[in-house]
């Protein structure tokens, strides 16, 4: 490990990080605009100057690797005016539109300027700069080239991470900005993590242009809920909104970098604007009408009991692997009160084909979950139990987060349909209206991912938790709670949780694999599960 | 005193660009001796020679050649430097187009020295007439067997190929060449890795110029100390000079280096016309910081210009007289560099742009005292912050002008005129 010293700091650092990795670690951080941890190194922003002893130039820090004796000074008075003309270049033809711009307030930029920059312009004003149109680099992505600096971590990305190639420079000097290849747009799969990178307000979200100011949203570490990879995220919401106002990627080497996909960054938006359910609602005759917690769970409670002591078979419970592991548990621990009624699970493939190594074919994010905490939770188990309810063979039916018709083949759908109609009751606890919810007695309105507490277990058997974020609107409540409000009913001690991570706490006596596992233990990175259980 | 001419010896002949006429006079035998040299004696023959480069830098060429990994499992690439885009620099352009193979001569046995099989020459866009003669003289010395499989019977492979730039300044920075020849953009790469460690298509690569190319021949010819008694000690042989600007006879000049710079305008140069006092001499090709008349008395060398503040450069000399306005001069300088730069660094992308900006107001007559002081800062932030040194190319002479003719400039600015 090499010795080297940073503003008198001497430390021992691992072989290979650059002086501005380097200076991390010494707790000192160098402005930069074009580097970043996971492109290669141009050393164009020339932002990270500092001093080296033994070299007459300033240095970029980014292309200095340390070595055994390297002396680095950042704090010189040559350092430092350096870096501050490197912000006074850099501002003379940005617009200076931080107050209506979307990166004000978190943009790298801003930040360096207050720390370096000169607090006042030598360029004149406005008139003074040249102008560019903005444009769109696809139906998402907004290019600014007057606020665009050229540190090219977008057409890397492109070149080095996705390897899709959609963008590149034209033009030379002052007349250089990023451009679209001619025949393409930028829209693959990853593209709008261009827009986190970017170090200005030059690439931007056009759907929520200016609808957002950072300071406003509180910001909640979370895991993204729409593929088995578990990518970590930060969710956005702003209060005085009371929704979600965006999804950015949270940094987990382990799992998915520094990126997410475009579904996990924009997707929120759906979930948000589905048609979401707000209140009980109970099926009266022929009527539905809103009914109060209480009269729904009595209703369900009602019911199940009479199951306890019946034919355990013509009951069931289905879940799907949008489930939690916590839910996933309580709907195991719900059947095995029930004389072990079959509990099925929709989940995805267990072979993995993962595009830029990101974005999974299994559109379920606790597929290895269900396999670990839904015993039952086999393709072939739940074959035979949809052939028994499309055989009118199950009378008592609760599904939860689960649309029965998208478990069924497409000829199945209307065997489906008629057995649905003439079942003697169907539960279902959902966050939207299924098509299966429109057969049902109850029905319950559940949490999104967005607004509970709970742990998926990722494809490579990582644990890592969901935060809410953000209340469930109208009388939702999360589906772990409404799992034990109705287990409640059948056994008030099995089922008196009083939070998700109490649920985990006997996960982890129960469950293989999951031995240890608490909210503590999984941390911000998670923990993957003991090696012998499923994955 | 005539010019003491090795390099532009047979310029002036009938056809002296063919290969006929290169053979009539002695050429290719440098290589054939070359061939029976080993390829480190080369090497060595060419450091002891002194032998700068002659594209502006004036590294030693033998220095340079010993950093190619003699063992390297890469293939070695050389590549002739023919991009003279410097404003005021023409020195190459006669050689490519006059004399080709003599350079020719000097790229295979440098190849030779560096186990090089493949040598590129990249000749600026500009010069389809340059491009025309080289590659007759690549194929003629294919012909003769000066190129491709065992030259001259000797079991060395070279291939040479021609690659026409498009017209950027840039890519006659060594890595925006390599860029170019890669079928990039033509941006410099930071440095290190040295073209010598990662070079043309990841590989160890000499970029050498024309000019020093074609030295090597005479070197390998007339023997390493011959050439070392030529010039200063430490600045040996003879060095083209490209005059131009307000001079009676502008050309170009091959002069031992160390040749007084008033000596080379007054005898060779014919003076200025009318007899007109000097105001400003570019010493080295645009990109030098200027002369005033008072400075002119010094040795044309490397060390000596670098010494009085300036650079030897491409040794292309551009003569101003009183009737020159050093404002239009610099604003012309920064509209140049300003278009040229490549616009990776900030200091340069935006210093360029904002260096003409404020040179154009000023010559408009709408310029401030503060402004000169904002075009000193930026000068100063422009030099040695950069990835290459196409800003400082910009901010040297910009900031030799604005010191040394401050007077002017302050005189213009308060009289408010155009």
């Amino acid at each position: 490990m090499p010795k080297i010293t940073i503003d008198g700091i001497e430390l021992d650092v691992d072989d290979g990080l650059n002086v501005i990795q380097a200076a991390a670690v010494a707790g000192i951080e160098i402005p930069h605009f074009c580097y970043h941890p996971s492109l290669s190194v141009v050393a164009q922003c020339r932002q990270c100057l500092v001093e080296v002893e033994g070299v007459p130039k300033v240095l970029p820090a980014c292309n200095t690797t340390v070595r055994d004796g390297l002396v680095v000074k950042t704090d010189t008075e040559k350092a430092f005016e350096a870096r501050k003309a490197a912000v006074e270049f850099t501002l003379i033809n940005h617009p200076l539109d931080c107050p209506i711009c979307d990166k004000g307030g978190e943009c790298p930029l801003q930040m360096t300027t207050f720390t370096h920059g000169p607090g006042y312009s030598r360029v004149g004003g406005p008139e003074d700069k040249k102008v560019r149109q903005k444009s769109y680099l696809s139906d998402r992505i907004m290019y600014d080239a007057n606020r665009c600096i050229m540190c090219t971590r977008c057409v890397r990305f492109t070149d080095e991470v996705t390897k899709t190639h959609e963008l590149g420079t034209t033009g030379r000097g002052f007349r250089k900005k990023i451009s679209v290849f001619p025949g393409k747009t930028l829209d693959n799969e990853l593209a709008g993590n261009v827009i986190d990178i970017c170090p200005v307000g030059a690439l931007l979200p056009k759907d929520t242009l200016h609808d957002e100011r950072v300071w406003y949203m509180e910001f909640t570490d979370s895991v993204c809920s729409l593929c088995s990879t578990g990518c970590n995220i930060t969710v956005g919401v702003d209060p005085r909104k009371g929704e979600v106002s965006r999804i950015r990627p949270r940094i987990n080497e382990e799992v998915n970098g520094h990126w997410i996909c475009d579904r996990g960054r924009f997707d929120y938006k759906e979930i948000q604007e589905s048609t979401r359910l707000k209140d009980p609602i109970m099926k009266s005759d022929k009527d539905y009408e809103i009914a109060s917690w209480e009269n729904a769970i009595n209703g369900i409670g009602a019911r199940l009991s009479g199951m306890k002591s019946g034919d355990a078979s013509a009951c069931a419970i289905a879940g799907s692997a949008r489930l939690t592991n916590e839910e996933m548990f309580l709907v195991a621990k719900l059947s095995s009160t029930l004389g072990d009624c079959p509990a099925i699970c929709a989940t995805g493939t267990e072979k993995i084909e993962k595009k830029f190594d990101l974005v999974s074919n299994d559109p379920y994010p606790n597929s290895a979950g269900a396999r670990n905490l839904m015993a039952q939770a086999n393709g072939d188990y739940t074959k035979t139990t949809i052939d028994s309810l499309l055989a009118g063979r199950i009378d008592t039916l609760v599904v939860i987060e689960a649309d029965l018709f998208e478990m069924v083949s497409g000829q199945e759908k209307d065997a489906l349909s008629r057995a649905l109609e003439k079942i003697g009751f169907l539960a279902v606890i959902d966050y939207k209206l299924t098509e299966t919810a429109r057969y049902a007695h109850v029905i319950l309105p559940a949490a999104s991912s967005y607004e509970k507490d709970g742990t998926f277990t990722n494809d490579a058997g990582r644990v890592q938790k969901i935060k809410k974020a953000i209340s469930p609107p109208g009388k939702a409540k999360p589906g772990w709670e409404i799992l034990c409000m109705i287990g409640e009913k059948l056994d008030k001690a099995l089922f008196s949780y009083g939070s998700a991570s109490d649920v985990m706490d006997d996960i982890s006596l129960k469950t293989p694999g999951y031995g240890g596992m608490s909210y503590d233990g999984v941390g911000t990175v998670g923990k993957v599960i003991e090696h012998g259980a499923g994955r | 005193m005539p010019e003491q001419r090795i390099i532009r010896n047979y310029v002036d002949r009938t056809n002296s660009y063919t290969v006929g006429s290169y053979l009539s006079s002695g050429g290719y035998s440098a290589l054939r001796k070359a061939l029976g040299m080993a390829p480190g004696e080369i090497t060595d023959a060419v450091k002891k020679s002194g032998l700068r480069g002659r594209g502006g830098a004036g590294f030693p060429a033998g220095i340079k050649w010993s950093f190619i990994p003699p063992d390297s499992k890469k293939p070695v690439y050389l590549c002739c430097n023919a991009d003279e885009s410097e404003p005021g620099s023409f020195k190459d352009r006669e050689i490519l187009e006059k004399d080709p193979h003599q350079m020719i001569e000097g790229i295979i046995i440098a190849c030779y020295a560096i186990r090089s099989h493949k040598a590129y020459i990249y000749i600026r866009g500009e010069m389809p007439y340059g491009a025309k003669r080289i590659q007759q003289a690549i194929e003629e010395a294919y012909e003769h067997g000066y190129l491709g499989k065992n030259i001259l019977l000797s079991g060395f492979d070279l291939d040479m190929k021609l690659y026409i730039g498009a017209g950027a300044y840039i890519c006659g920075e060594e890595t925006g060449l390599l860029e170019s020849i890669e079928g990039k953009k033509g941006e410099p790469r930071p440095k290190p890795p040295f073209p010598a460690q990662i070079g043309l298509f990841g590989c160890p690569t000499i970029v050498n110029n024309v000019e020093t190319l074609a030295c090597v021949p005479h070197i390998i010819n007339n023997g390493a100390d011959w050439f070392a008694s030529i010039g200063t000690p430490r600045n040996t042989g003879t060095k083209i000079f490209g005059l131009s600007g307000h001079v009676n006879k502008p050309g170009l000049y091959e002069l031992p280096l160390g040749i007084n710079l008033l000596e080379l305008i007054e005898e060779y140069g014919g003076g200025t016309p009318g007899g007109r006092k000097i105001k400003a001499v570019s010493p080295g090709g645009s990109s030098s910081a200027v002369f005033s008349a008072d400075e002119l008395d010094i040795a044309m060398d490397f060390d000596t210009v670098a010494a009085a503040g300036s650079m030897l450069g491409t040794a292309g000399v551009t003569v101003m007289d009183e009737t020159v306005s050093m404002i239009k001069v610099a604003q012309n300088l920064a509209h140049f560099y300003r278009d040229e730069s490549c616009g990776q660094c900030v200091q340069c992308r935006e210093g360029t742009w904002w260096l003409e900006k404020i040179l154009r107001e000023i010559d408009e007559g709408k310029g401030s005292i503060e402004h000169l002081d904002i075009i000193l800062d930026a000068c100063s932030q422009m030099r040695g912050t950069t990835i290459c040194a196409l800003a400082d190319g910009c901010a040297m002479p910009i900031e030799s002008i604005v010191r040394k003719f401050r007077d002017e400039f302050e005189e213009h600015i308060k009289m408010g005129h155009s």
